[in-house]
């Protein structure tokens, strides 16, 4: 098993800048998609004032969470099958220049039943001036090559994701959970927590294995004893996939 | 002592003049927008000189020497240099700080990457002359896919119409078609008629030619060189405004950017886009730099199609069995045309001679002369942003007969109109028109309008009478219905009533009704439009305040199929189809079995596309002859591995009275990935180019990628900077991707 771990905000921000003059963006920062629109486009923005070199790659693996960080985990999904197998994109690699746009467009092929991820890894590198005195060692290793991986879901028919849960913390304001996912169905969508009916603090999350939560509450959770309640309402996530998307039992959680 | 001193002066001597002599040539990248090139230069550890010859050139100037001085000229300008020593063979050196002080910001000088980079709004040089942009305002409409299909048979278009009224039924039928190669044009009704037209919208001596039967029952014969569409430049036209600081300006015309610049740092910009002789529609698209989508305004360039470009004649003429007419028209000058005529209608000859004057752009006028009945005819016209103004004066004999003004205005949600004249009727008998009209149309949905009439008849035989008429009608407009109270009142009826209009998907129904006070009797008005996929249908009925003008007509359409249709108007639609479709043998053609992919958008800039039936996209009023632009929209493409083979973006131009059908076949390319080893240089200098014409990028890493249709193709390396075929390789391609890999030095030529 080979893990590699990235920072968290190369992750999340999914738009950077570089070298102070090159700025790319990827939209949408995820995309889920099912057998029955099996396709899709990633675009590409370079909001910067130079060029930049993008090289487009797909890669097995999940963002998922130790007990204090999330990251980047490569060649590992649990349970979640290899979308790598079955995805062809175009194209493999582009120049952006300074406003340039450029969409990758992505189609999955025939692929089993249960949910499967791969990530798209976006490496951006500046593309530099051309300077009539450079020497080619250094015009090609002199520069910073940097990530943005996009995670993309397919599901193929439905199910209901698995999930376990443990508190990691509680403060007055924070309930930090720990999430796991035991099915091959992801779970994207919002988590509640209730206290005797009474609903404290919601937040969403997409748990492909696992997944460090921390929800917001507006009362201090004191019995230490809470329900979390989920639900598929997921930010940027289209009404016909949350459909097809289950909703977990709810869980209680003592501590 | 003495001798001391000597040897010390001489020492200083020597080492000042070895000193002077010491000038590192370096090389200095020149970008201008469009291109790159490397300048000579030297760098005497305090100051850098440039090569002027070398320099000016690049910048698209003229160099002349004289004694020590450089000279730069071109069209507009013209810069004095003082060269760092007399020029030798034809070399100038230039202190780097006289020109950049000669230059102001129009020149950056990056001192540590050694780049002297051009602004892309510079004034003190021909920045668009650089970037060969004047080539795309040659005089005729520029090069294009999908020319013309000229075709014996290419559909039909019936139109009809039965009319109702006082006189009873009246059908009427017209046919338009494009067959023989040309197109037809026929009416049936009471009388008929017929007219064949054959245009060569390219040719300079004949550009259509027309023969039928008309209405008066004669058959005749027309040729002319008129164009048929713009194609003559009349001016260049600045636009300057105001935008968001560096901000990317496209001015774009018929889809094609005619040029971009980027704002300076204040947000200002300076477009220059040519006008054609006719109506130019120009759109200016502004993207803030990080922007994600660019804002469009549209802006009309006006010139008069009564002038005729410089040196340019145009001629045409008319025979029929009784008639025979023959007119010329003479640019004298861009602003200026004469004219001239020659007309015999049932053995009266009639000769016309005149001219048309635009002493600015914004304003035109006529004058002719007819002879020998000393008749003159002069008209004034004049547009302005916000108002436009028409006369027209007709005399004969030293004494006015007609004089009639047209004025219209308007600002803000407000427009104002005048109408008016004064007329010699027969008998001697003078009229006096005058029509004031105002309406108010808010944002909100409010609608006025208010108008007056006045009317003065004044004969030998009769006394002054003066009549009054007017009317006022207030309501709102909202999504899909606008309705209007009104009262109004002219020479017959004085009525109060409604008016509407409901737009529905595919219906609309426009209604009036309302009561004469004077006949006491009901007038109204009803039209109802039905749209459907078997055809549609227009019908309207009317009646007025005395009944023996009520009217009642229908016309519609009945799509038969594809290429022949009943059509509700008779007028020469010029129509787009855009089928795109899999072209899975990749013969270009589009083959039984290869099917018409739906889901696949297009833009066409200027207009926009309903999708067919069948999947294809269809543009409607299209101007004739006019160049569209299209791009595919790569995001709505499902398979990533099919391409257009007409390239992301392609223009085609409007065929006048057909629907023009155009194939986009989309192609499986294979992906052919390179790597270029032995680089002896930084690998972004490096482009492949594809058998000597398409071009891709190098990578920093020395990579390559390309996407092409099988067959033999072969690869050459090129530095752009100097312009070295460095290397070369060719390569058959199959139906599976590749990996090859270019040598510098084993496969260098």
């Amino acid at each position: 098993m080979v893990r590699s771990f990235l920072v968290l905000s190369i992750i999340g921000i999914l738009a950077c800048q570089a070298y102070g003059q090159a700025a790319l963006s990827v939209t949408p920062a995820y995309a889920v998609v099912t057998n029955e629109v099996p396709y899709g486009a990633f675009t590409l923005y370079n909001a910067g004032t130079e060029g930049v070199e993008v090289t487009i790659s797909a890669r097995y693996g999940a963002i998922a969470s130790t007990d204090s960080t999330t990251a980047v985990v490569l060649d590992e999904a649990g349970q979640l099958g290899d979308l790598t197998k079955h995805v062809t994109f175009f194209p493999d690699r582009c120049i952006l220049p300074a406003g340039g746009e450029q969409i990758v467009r992505y189609r999955i092929n025939t692929v089993p039943e249960g949910g499967h991820i791969a990530l798209m890894h976006f490496a951006m590198q500046e593309r530099g001036a051309i300077v009539n005195g450079q020497v080619p060692a250094v015009a090609t290793g002199l520069s910073i090559v940097y990530n943005l991986v996009a995670p993309l879901v397919y599901l193929q028919g439905s199910g209901i994701p698995i999930l376990t849960a443990r508190v990691l913390e509680s403060t007055p304001n924070t309930l930090h959970l720990y999430l796991e996912s035991h099915g091959p169905w992801p779970f994207l969508g919002g988590i509640r927590v209730l206290q005797d009916g009474q609903q404290f603090g919601r937040a969403e999350a997409a748990v492909y294995t696992t997944r460090l939560v921390r929800i917001p509450v507006h009362q201090d959770l004191e019995k230490r004893r809470v329900q979390l309640q989920f639900d598929t309402e997921y930010t940027g996530l289209p009404r016909s996939i949350q459909r097809i998307l289950g909703v977990p039992s709810s869980i209680e959680l003592t501590w | 002592m003495r001798k001391r001193g000597l040897t010390t002066i001489l020492l200083m001597f020597v080492l000042r003049l070895a000193t002077a002599q010491v000038l590192m040539e370096v090389p200095l990248l020149l970008e201008v927008p469009g291109k790159e090139q490397m300048v000579r230069a030297w760098y005497d550890g305090e100051i850098f000189l440039v090569d002027g010859r070398e320099l000016f050139y690049a910048l698209g100037f003229t160099v002349q020497f004289q004694g020590a001085q450089l000279k730069a000229l071109d069209a507009r300008h013209q810069h004095v240099f003082a060269c760092a020593s007399l020029p030798q063979g034809n070399s100038c050196k230039i202190a780097l700080s006289d020109l950049l002080s000669g230059f102001g910001n129009a020149l950056h000088f990056d001192r540590n990457r050694l780049e002297l980079r051009a602004s892309s709004v510079a004034s003190t040089f021909n920045v668009r002359a650089l970037r060969e942009r004047q080539s795309s305002w040659i005089e005729a409409p520029g090069p294009h896919l999908f020319d013309r299909t000229r075709t014996m048979w290419g559909g039909l278009m019936v139109s009809w119409q039965v009319r109702h009224d006082a006189f009873g039924v009246r059908p009427y039928i017209q046919l338009t078609g494009s067959v023989l190669h040309g197109t037809v044009g026929a009416t049936i009704g009471d009388d008929y008629t017929w007219v064949y037209r054959y245009d060569r919208p390219r040719s300079k001596w004949l550009t259509q030619v027309e023969a039928g039967r008309y209405t008066n029952g004669s058959t005749g014969l027309s040729i002319t060189n008129v164009p048929l569409a713009r194609q003559h430049l009349q001016r260049v036209r600045t636009i300057q405004g105001r935008t968001a600081p560096h901000a990317l300006i496209q001015a774009v015309i018929s889809g094609e950017v005619v040029d971009q610049v980027q704002a300076d740092a204040e947000g200002r910009y300076e477009l220059q886009t040519p006008v054609w002789y006719g109506t130019t529609k120009l759109e200016v698209r502004t993207q803030p730099l990080g922007g994600i989508r660019a804002t469009s305004e549209l802006h009309y360039q006006f010139t008069p199609t009564s002038l005729v470009p410089p040196k340019k004649v145009y001629y045409s003429a008319h025979v029929k069995e009784d008639a025979y007419a023959l007119n010329l028209q003479y640019g004298l000058h861009e602003r200026l045309t004469l004219r001239g005529a020659l007309s015999q209608v049932q053995g009266h000859t009639e000769a016309v001679s005149g001219l048309t004057l635009s002493p600015v752009v914004f304003l035109v006028l006529s004058t002719q002369l007819h002879l020998p009945s000393m008749r003159w005819l002069t008209m004034l016209r004049m547009w302005r942003s916000g108002l436009r103004l028409n006369t027209y004066v007709d005399a004969q004999g030293g004494e006015f007969f007609n004089a009639n003004i047209t004025a219209s205005a308007s600002k803000g949600p407000f427009s104002l109109l005048l109408r008016g004249g004064r007329s010699v009727l027969v008998g001697r008998y003078r009229s006096l028109i005058l029509y004031p009209e105002i309406w108010l149309h808010h944002r909100t949905g409010l609608l006025m309008q208010a108008n007056w009439g006045f009317d003065r008849l004044q004969g030998p035989l009769v006394q002054a009478t003066t009549s009054h008429s007017w009317r006022f009608a207030a309501g709102w407009s909202f999504a899909r219905l606008r309705l209007v109270a009104y009262a109004e009142r002219n020479y017959t009826q004085q009525a109060y009533g409604a008016e509407g209009l409901l737009t529905l998907r595919h219906k609309s129904l426009a209604f009036g009704a309302g009561w004469d006070v004077n006949h006491q009797i009901p007038v109204a008005s009803l039209s109802i439009q039905i749209t459907s996929s078997f055809g549609s249908l227009f019908a309207h009925g009317r009646r007025d305040a005395h009944g023996f003008t009520h009217s009642q007509q229908a016309q519609g359409s009945i799509h038969l199929w594809p290429g022949v249709a009943l059509t509700p108007s008779g007028h020469q639609e010029s129509a787009a189809e855009l089928r795109i479709f899999e072209d899975i043998n990749a013969n270009g053609k589009q083959d039984s079995g290869e099917r018409i992919l739906p889901h696949i958008d297009a833009q066409l800039y200027q207009s926009g596309w309903t999708r067919l039936k069948t999947g294809a996209l269809y543009s409607a009023h299209l101007e004739p002859y006019q160049r569209y632009q299209v791009r595919i929209l790569e995001a709505s493409i499902r398979d990533p591995s099919l391409h257009p083979a007409t390239g992301w973006d392609f223009s085609f131009t409007a065929d006048p009275g057909r629907r023009k059908v155009i194939h986009v076949p989309m192609q499986q390319l294979v992906h052919v990935t390179g790597q270029i080893t032995a680089l002896d240089r930084a690998p972004l200098r490096l482009k492949v180019l594809l058998n000597n014409e398409e071009r891709a990028e190098v990578y920093r890493d020395g990579g390559f990628a390309l996407q092409v249709r099988p067959g033999r193709y072969t690869l050459t390396i090129i530095d752009v900077l100097d312009q070295d075929v460095l290397a070369e390789k060719s390569v058959e391609i199959g139906t599976e991707p590749i990996r090859v890999t270019i040598d510098l030095e084993e496969d260098r030529l």
